[in-house]
């Protein structure tokens, strides 16, 4: 949306609405100061567009009703880190993203590894030609939910 | 000191209306630790969105949940309309606002009743369902749906509210806020469910900040944050003030969503009283979604995300929708430290969890 009318439409409303473009390296820097200055970390989500991962983490201000997301841009084999020693809740946000999009994030305290949602399909959010990948925790199924799919498949 | 044990809960136990599992760390009868695992139900109504137009897509998206559906139908529209800068006419918004805060109420009735049947109160249970029967029936008699209503498009309504109809509306919400009165004097001084609900799973107010908790779990803890605040839609015509209380337990959640039954009552009251009498529905959209927009409104069980990306094409590229109860699952792991084992239940449903929803 252009920032024009993302103005006009939130016009009236409480509360603005940032996207801020951040690199990789720069995601857990940025958690502790948004921790610092008392922000809930209200989503983080992931989508492919453009051959790209746009990774967000919003954070909501609930005394002024800001609602800041940091986005970064990453590769399909680009790795970051998770930033759940910061918001511990951000650990089922981060599952899901590493589940649902095949993409890598390191340290998470909660790590499901690929059995959050215990769907068979690897990386299912992601084009086809997309989801294989050489390495990573991504690439590891693990072995029971394997056992299923090969399963199922000769079924 | 005892020996840890873990017992496993759920996603199918007697007590639990939802398909949740949690590894429930317990000593000497006290849970120590509890691990959440959700993912029984995963439908990926999310990885619909490429394949879908946009404005159809909305049904899906309304289908999320029987019980927060406009909700859902509601944010979408909104982060739609957010992209391609559509202005809903005045009358619309409101309606939107009467059908909203309905539903809302449909929903903590339910809400009550699950907590009385979970407490072992069954005819405190039928008592809030028989309620909520009337309200779904004014749901019904206006959007002809009694969960799934269908009413909303990309740019206002589909249906009109009627005089005829508003005055129904205005009469049987007077007798729903007597009943509901008096339901209420069961709910919050009966001794039996005092006992079950005062001082159990208590979540201070930095607590709730600390893990995210949001809507009624993080006003029960004394965090004023309300999405309607924004005063999106006609809220901000409408007086709208949160319902908050401080002492954060089971008894504090349970009062927070009997207030903001009685909160939404005059709401409706307020828009009928306000809206323009006549005007258009909708408006005609044009084109498609060339952008992204992050919505936020405020659902039964509180804040939810949804969030559209199209790229010119009939189809968005993703949308995302952040339940509340996703939110909720960490604030429900900090009130189970150190709950005895029997009050698990009664924690579980105090976050009004809707795993459906999360599970989207």
């Amino acid at each position: 949306m252009s920032e024009e009318a993302a103005d006009k439409k939130t016009a009236g409303l409480s509360g603005k609405s940032v996207i801020v473009p951040i690199q990789a390296e720069e995601l857990v820097q940025k958690a502790v100061e948004m921790k610092k200055k008392g922000l809930r970390l209200s989503q983080a989500c992931c989508s492919w567009v453009n051959n790209q991962y746009e990774i967000s983490y919003s954070f909501a201000d609930d005394e002024t009703l800001d609602y800041t997301t940091l986005r970064i841009l990453a590769g399909r084999t680009d790795e970051i880190t998770s930033i759940s020693e910061i918001y511990p809740y951000a650990a089922f946000y981060e599952n899901e993203m590493e589940e649902l999009f095949g993409l890598k994030i390191r340290y998470i305290n909660l790590d499901y590894h690929n059995r959050l949602y215990r769907i068979k399909t690897k990386a299912p959010f992601l084009p086809e030609d997309q989801r294989e990948v050489t390495s990573g925790p991504a690439a590891e199924k693990s072995p029971d939910v394997a056992e299923a799919g090969k399963k199922e498949d000769a079924n | 000191m005892g020996k840890k044990s873990v017992i496993p809960f759920g996603p199918q136990h007697p007590v639990l209306p939802e398909p949740i599992h949690l590894d429930l760390v317990v000593e000497d009868e006290r849970i120590v630790e509890a691990i959440p695992n959700i993912g029984f139900i995963h439908r990926g109504l999310e990885g619909l969105a490429p394949d879908r137009d946009f404005q159809k897509y909305l049904y899906v998206v309304e289908r999320t949940c029987g019980i927060c559906s406009f909700g859902h139908g509601l944010g979408y529209v909104e982060s739609i309309e957010g992209i391609m800068n559509v202005e809903v006419p005045e009358r619309a918004k409101y309606l939107r606002v009467v059908w909203a805060e309905m539903a809302r109420m449909t929903s903590h009735l339910m809400w009550l009743g699950f907590t009385a049947d979970a407490f072992g109160f069954e005819s405190l249970f039928y008592e809030a369902w028989r309620i909520r029967e009337k309200v779904l029936d004014l749901m019904e008699m206006t959007t002809g749906g009694r969960l799934i209503y269908s009413v909303l498009k990309v740019g206002g309504v589909l249906k009109d509210i009627t005089p005829d109809m508003q005055k129904k509306i205005l009469d049987d919400l007077n007798e729903i806020e007597k009943e509901t009165r008096e339901m209420t004097r069961t709910f919050l001084d009966d001794y039996s469910v005092k006992t079950r609900l005062v001082g159990v799973g208590v979540l201070t107010k930095q607590q709730a900040h600390d893990v995210g908790a949001c809507g009624p779990m993080a006003r029960a803890s004394g965090i004023v944050c309300d999405m309607r605040m924004r005063g999106y839609e006609a809220y901000a015509d409408l007086g709208f003030e949160p319902v908050v209380s401080q002492d954060g337990d089971s008894y504090a959640r349970c009062e927070v969503r009997i207030n903001e039954i009685f909160a939404s009552i005059e709401l409706v009251r307020r828009a009928f009283e306000r809206m323009p009498k006549e005007g258009d529905l909708a408006v005609t959209v044009k084109g498609n979604p060339d952008g992204e927009y992050f919505a936020r409104i405020e659902q039964p069980r509180g804040e939810a995300i949804f969030y559209s990306e199209g790229h010119g094409k009939p189809a968005l590229d993703r949308f995302r929708l952040r339940t509340p109860t996703f939110a909720n699952l960490q604030a429900l792991c900090e009130t189970l430290k150190g709950a005895e084992y029997a009050d698990v239940p009664i924690l579980i449903l105090t976050i009004d969890p809707c795993i459906s929803c999360t599970e989207r």
